[in-house]
């Protein structure tokens, strides 16, 4: 094979290799919690031979011989004659480990170093059993000239076809009884094998099916004969490069720039027949661009199949038991944001395992079973996929959180007695803050939940925490559904255009003129009820007119915001592009995009823009 | 020569096909099925002269194609070159006793493959009937 064809083969075997590990690692827990699932079993060997049968076409060595150790123990289990124990279910997850990581190194096209010997060691099934008669391993004729389970070699095999067809071909003749041929202890050659062969349909002519087939062969008969003839399942799924992918996301989205700019000229001065042309296009473009965005679109479960391993090493590692639900695999999420999401569902998963779910003894006392349970769970709502971390455990105290809050100084006393409860359990978003005495090694890291509520809010996703102390705490992650277009509310301040992600928008009113008032040195307008803090967007946009008149409502995370415009002018859907480095990391701005009548509008990224104006006050993020 | 590869490892199939092509096989009379049910399908639907078949794989298995094309009176003909992971004895025997033509031990090369192809084509020569 050229060299050419070697380096498109591994990348194949990267991808679909990985996928099979991937999935392993589910179920491989799955396998432990359940070792009597026969299907699982099978599943779990599968993968690891299918990885080494492609691990040895790539000459990849150590891949081979580790896949060999961890199919043989998973075949002594499958056969019955080992049981696998928590020692056992170690050792191939370790294998899984060092698996992935050889994967890496092949992507990296870095050599790949022999596993240690202890690991392949603890993959032994134990206590080996002694070498299987053929009449427990085989179910064939007892006449069989080959009867141990060991290997065979090709002359062996053609010694085989020999004694059973003569040198008639398989399929031709029927075959003849078994005749006692020696062979080798271990072997067969091809001698051998044509030799049984030859046994088996002797030397006559006859074009029959074998015997042996008639009588042990049971195939499933054709479910639909005459449909089969017709319907040939040819591969029906092709793998496409991402980056190919993403040029006709990008094509997709700049036709959509184009119709906009189409629909707005239309509906200024164009004839009827353009009106209808342009309608025309737009609405073959929206569904174009529903299909885009579809082949963008990813199961979640992708992502979620990892997470029972991360749980099940995480909870060994805390001493807790811990059973981790997944729902809502099946709900499509956009790939970006799949991969994007790992690292805070990770932090969110450990956050509960570490603080949330109690000791087993705790539990016990507590009058709730030993077993932990953490839900993750997808859904989607709307333009928006929703996914939650809930625990059963022993929820967040509003005044301890209080207290701690105080004792790091992240707020003042005065400050703390202000909070209500749902504002306390959002304390655990700031800075600084954790409510483990002890810095663990497993959700101290260096890394908060502010990190986390920061990431997310880079997607354009939102994070709130709901909690009943002694009954768990829910942590509810919200993204919308693709990073690739976005539905905006385009606004004017002053002569500039800004574009409010709308997902964001709650609602939009215009404002009284005794409504608005300043409360304790803050613009806020009363509002359903209540004080909505305002943002005059005028001189965050570097204009120099009078507040605008009209609100937008946004809520960002648990606050909400009213942003001060001169007028609102409706929605579109838009593709952001960056600024360029120049204007990279301003807070606010997420990028830029074209209008449909062809001006530029400013992306707002309203997670900057809500931390732009808290540091106006500090006081915006809990009154809010 | 048409000929089916079936494999549930799309890698495989890809190596299977092309050091069939590497052999002089033509590149588009070689068809792909993933499973041994959809192999019955392409089987019945068209003619083949030919069928590489992995031994290890879900819905149905190799050995399991090998005992459905050996009862079937269109196909029972065929001749079916298996591809096992090992060369165990217990399973090539128990696929020759279901009427294998020939088995193939992974990972192998064109050399390998063309070897056991000629040695299933003489004995299909040598019994005088076409296959």
């Amino acid at each position: 094979m050229n060299a050419e064809f070697d380096s498109e083969l591994r990348q194949d075997f990267l991808v679909e290799a990985g996928e099979l590990l991937q999935r392993l690692g589910e179920q491989l827990v799955g396998l432990e919690a359940a070792p009597g699932d026969g299907e699982l079993l099978n599943a779990v060997f599968r993968a690891f031979h299918t990885v080494k049968g492609g691990a040895g076409f790539l000459a990849l060595e150590p891949m081979v011989l580790l896949c060999h150790h961890a199919e043989d123990l998973l075949n002594e289990a499958r056969n019955g004659k080992v049981v696998l124990g928590a020692i056992h279910m170690d050792a191939l997850l370790e294998a899984l480990d060092l698996l992935n990581d050889m994967m890496a190194a092949v992507s990296a096209e870095a050599p790949l170093s022999m596993p240690p010997p202890a690991l392949l060691e603890s993959l032994l099934p134990g206590t080996r059993p002694a070498p299987v008669v053929a009449s427990i391993a085989t179910p064939a004729p007892s006449a069989l000239p080959v009867a141990d389970g060991g290997a065979i070699d090709d002359s062996e095999f053609d010694a085989l076809l020999d004694s059973m067809y003569g040198s008639a071909a398989p399929g031709t003749v029927t075959p003849a009884p078994l005749p006692a041929v020696p062979v080798a202890a271990a072997t067969i050659d091809d001698d051998e094998f044509e030799a049984l062969l030859d046994a088996l349909h002797g030397k006559t002519g006859q074009p029959v099916a074998p015997a042996a087939v008639a009588e042990t062969a049971a195939p499933k008969p054709a479910a639909a004969p005459m449909a089969a003839h017709h319907a040939a399942p040819a591969e029906n799924t092709v793998r496409v490069d991402t980056a190919r992918l993403d040029v006709l996301v990008n094509h997709a989205g700049e036709l959509v720039l184009v119709r906009n700019r189409l629909l707005s000229l239309a509906a200024r001065n164009g004839s009827e027949a353009l009106v209808a042309a342009a309608n025309e296009l737009d609405r073959v473009t929206d569904e174009l661009q529903t299909a885009v965005m579809g082949m963008r679109m990813q199961p979640v479960g992708r992502l979620f199949q990892r997470f029972p391993r991360i749980v099940r090493d995480l909870a060994r590692q805390l001493g807790k038991e811990v059973e981790l639900v997944l729902e809502g695999e099946g709900t499509d999420l956009d790939r970006s944001l799949v991969e994007a999401l790992a690292d805070p569902l990770i932090h969110l998963l450990r956050n509960a395992l570490d603080h949330g779910v109690e000791m087993p003894h705790e539990r016990e006392l507590a009058g709730k079973p030993r077993k932990g349970q953490v839900c993750l769970s997808a859904s989607q709502r709307g333009e928006r996929i929703v996914i939650a971390v809930h625990d059963d455990g022993r929820g967040m105290d509003p005044d301890i959180l209080r207290r701690k809050a105080v004792e790091k100084g992240v707020i003042d006393a005065v400050q703390a007695a202000r909070l209500s409860e749902g504002e306390c359990y959002e304390l655990i978003f700031r800075p600084g803050f954790s409510t483990a005495a002890a810095v663990s090694d497993i959700s101290g890291r260096g890394v908060g939940m502010d990190v986390v509520k920061t990431r997310v809010a880079e997607l354009g996703g939102t994070l709130r925490v709901h909690s009943r102390l002694g009954h768990g705490s829910e942590l509810e992650l919200t993204v919308p559904l693709t990073l690739a277009v976005l539905r905006v509310l385009m606004v004017r301040v002053d002569t500039r255009l800004l574009a409010l992600p709308m997902c964001n928008v709650e609602e939009v009113f215009e404002l009284d003129d005794d409504q608005d008032c300043l409360l304790d040195g803050r613009l806020v307008a009363r509002h359903r009820g209540r004080a909505l803090p305002l943002v005059n967007l005028v001189g965050w946009a570097g204009a120099l007119a009078a507040a605008g008149r009209h609100v937008a409502v946004l809520h960002i995370g648990h606050q909400r915001l009213g942003c001060l415009v001169h007028e609102v002018l409706g929605r579109e859907d838009v593709i952001v592009k960056p600024l360029g480095p120049l204007f990279d990391g301003v807070p606010g701005i997420a990028g830029a995009t074209v209008t449909g009548d062809g001006r530029l509008a400013l992306v707002m990224d309203l997670a900057g823009l809500a931390s732009d104006a808290g540091q106006l006050s500090t006081s915006l993020q809990l009154t809010g | 020569m048409k000929i089916l590869v079936v494999d549930d490892f799309s890698t495989m199939r890809r190596i299977v096909r092309n050091l069939l092509v590497e052999l002089g096989f033509s590149n588009p009379l070689i068809q792909e099925a993933d499973d041994g049910e959809n192999a019955l399908v392409l089987l019945r639907s068209q003619p083949f002269d030919l069928v590489v078949t992995d031994w290890n794989m879900p819905n149905m298995t190799g050995i399991d194609l090998l005992r459905a094309i050996r009862a079937e009176e269109s196909l029972k003909g065929l001749p079916v070159l298996m591809v096992t992971a090992e060369n165990n004895r217990d399973q090539i025997i128990a696929a020759a006793q279901a009427g294998v033509n020939g088995y193939i031990v992974k990972p192998f090369t064109a050399v390998t493959l063309k070897e056991k192809l000629t040695k299933i084509f003489e004995r299909i020569a040598a019994s005088g009937v076409s296959a």
